[in-house]
């Protein structure tokens, strides 16, 4: 234990080694908050911190750097642990300059270029296109696409893939303060009264918008405070469902509800002290143990309890079939919740990054750390799996940020 | 290394500082701000972003003064401002897809930092609360208590957390190991 405790140590250790001598930092921070003025770069102080780099993307997409694209390969069915390798790609000196020809309809995911973080590239989910999409130094900040990647939203703006902007939605926070409906058209967001609730918070108002159209009420439930709030875990025009979560200071779920969209009744809601994970249309949601070695329970439409499964849910497939699961070890794979055949299992070597459902598809795009390659940037190197519900994984990206 | 104060020795700072005198406030938080600067760091990974969060947690302590009521540890409670800034930066799922954690972003050039390749990465994998609870513990030096009150949950909790994640760092460590 001493060993491990002095191992962790050092790693630390180096870490805050960019930090130097922050004497001066500190003293200037103690300064600047008696004086009630900031020193630090944050757009709204009421809500700093709250969202420093709100990043972007499709769970995975987002910083997917094409520097190693590679056309994709199968690498995997049923339950392979270890993908075929791929071959290595030259980086690319430069950003992607060919534009992404694709129908403006078509899903893809989108990315930032690794050569360029303010220019973000698309790759379609077969691979068999990719190219720039857009351009600006707002993307550096990180941008937050619908599922299809047809449309992405940072602060105070929507774009479509041509970099148009198409909304100017109402500025509450750094980047975009929405969760995208599975439509692709429309997202919920959670407002209060206040930027920065009084003590005890105020109450917490559930709301959707279609892009460029004044947000509608839905109804009000979980309260907002300083320091925590409730979240959208889901939003469904399809299936005009919504789920809307309330933190607790721990990063924890104090409790969740599954609203009808249309006419804001609370269809059923839960306390937890959990993590929730919502399929995209709120049909079904995973309730993950905070406790080592976590198990994960499934709740159906109406509550009901439809199952069990070993570890934490990370996201589901469209349908809702599929569940990307992380074990407590941090190994990833990605089940078939109802009766926990595994399906696919992620590489030993790598950690898990994040996952993305195939919009109106039974595939998912599970991201997983390059162990053989360090970062040397902002952003790790990632390899990007497709796997199907038959188990077949596809590596659609080799090597990307 | 160890940050520790003499809580009964801060009441009078605290008192001064609760009615208003910058002087006593900056007294009482000075020792801590590195540290919380740290802890910021460890949790984002990010300099620029640690940077903010410990300033916006400086800021709301300065105007909460009030919720430190007598005899609580100052240590703690700004520790769990700048925990709570920290999870509301990185409240979305999408967050860390652009922030990492900065121990992975050299490439080794010493044997030694080969060696810890594997465990930096290791580290930087962990859930976010349970690399937070093992900074404090071990590099911030608190106690499993103070960890506890950190991050708002049970000593039993806070306990479980460092465990978990040293487990999954070197799967053979046991839970009597923990101090």
């Amino acid at each position: 234990m001493n060993d491990l405790r002095r191992d962790i140590n050092e790693v630390f250790a180096k870490q805050q080694a960019q930090l130097g001598d922050a004497a001066g930092t500190s003293n200037q921070m103690l300064r600047a908050a008696t004086a009630g003025r900031r020193v630090n770069r944050q757009l709204w102080p009421s809500v700093a911190g709250v969202a420093l780099v709100l990043v972007a993307a499709s769970a995975i997409g987002v910083s997917i750097a094409i520097r190693g694209l590679h056309s994709k390969s199968v690498v995997t069915n049923h339950p392979s642990p270890t993908p075929i390798a791929t071959p290595t790609a030259t980086p690319a000196p430069t950003p992607m300059s060919q534009q992404l020809h694709v129908p403006d309809t078509t899903p893809v995911i989108l990315f930032h270029d690794p050569v360029d973080v303010q220019q973000i590239d698309g790759i379609t989910w077969d691979g068999s296109a990719r190219g720039r999409v857009a351009a600006g130094p707002e993307f550096a900040n990180g941008f937050t696409p619908n599922p299809a990647g047809t449309l992405f939203g940072g602060t105070g703006y929507v774009r479509d893939r041509a970099g148009t902007v198409v909304a100017t939605p109402a500025v509450t926070t750094k980047g975009f303060a929405g969760t995208w409906s599975d439509d692709g058209q429309h997202y919920c967001s959670m407002v209060s009264k206040s930027l920065l609730p009084p003590a005890g918070g105020e109450p917490a108002t559930l709301q959707v918008a279609a892009v460029g159209q004044a947000p509608r009420n839905v109804v009000q439930v979980g309260r907002a405070y300083e320091q925590t709030s409730v979240g959208v875990a889901a939003c469904s025009i399809e299936k005009d469902l919504a789920v809307a979560v309330q933190s607790g200071s721990a990063g924890n779920t104090v409790q969740f509800w599954v609203v009808k969209l249309s006419t804001g009744r609370v269809l059923w809601t839960r306390a937890g002290g959990g993590s929730i994970v919502a399929s995209r249309d709120g049909q079904y949601l995973a309730e993950s143990s905070p406790a080592a070695g976590s198990t994960t329970t499934i709740y159906g439409p109406t509550g009901v309890v439809l199952g069990h499964i070993a570890g934490a849910t990370e996201a589901f497939s469209w349908d809702g079939s599929l569940a990307v699961q992380m074990a407590a070890n941090g190994s990833v794979s990605v089940v078939r919740w109802r009766d926990g055949t595994v399906l696919w299992s992620g590489p030993s070597d790598g950690g898990y990054w994040s996952a993305l459902p195939e919009p109106g598809g039974q595939r998912i795009a599970v991201s997983v750390l390059d162990p053989e390659r360090p970062q040397t940037g902002g952003f790790p190197f990632r390899n990007i799996y497709v796997v199907g519900p038959d188990g077949q994984a596809v590596k659609l990206l080799t090597d990307v940020m | 290394m160890a940050y520790a104060l003499s809580y009964p020795a801060d009441e009078p700072l605290r008192l001064r500082a609760v009615a208003g005198d910058e002087a006593a406030f900056e007294s009482l938080l000075r020792p801590l701000v590195e540290p919380g600067l740290r802890l910021a760091l460890s949790m984002l990974g990010d300099r620029r972003d640690a940077e903010d969060a410990t300033q916006e947690a400086l800021t709301r302590a300065w105007r909460k003064l009030h919720q430190l009521r007598p005899g609580m540890p100052v240590r703690p409670w700004f520790f769990a401002i700048v925990a709570n800034q920290c999870r509301n930066v990185r409240r979305t799922p999408w967050f860390r897809l652009t922030s990492l954690v900065e121990v992975v972003t050299r490439p080794p050039s010493r044997e030694s930092e080969v060696e810890h390749l594997d465990l930096e990465r290791a580290i930087q994998q962990l859930p976010l609360a349970d690399r937070g609870a093992l900074f404090l513990h071990f590099y911030l030096g608190l106690s499993i208590e103070e960890v506890a009150t950190t991050l708002g949950v049970s000593t039993a909790a806070a306990k479980s957390r460092i465990y978990r994640a040293c487990r999954r760092l070197r799967p053979a460590v046991a839970l009597e190991e923990l101090a």
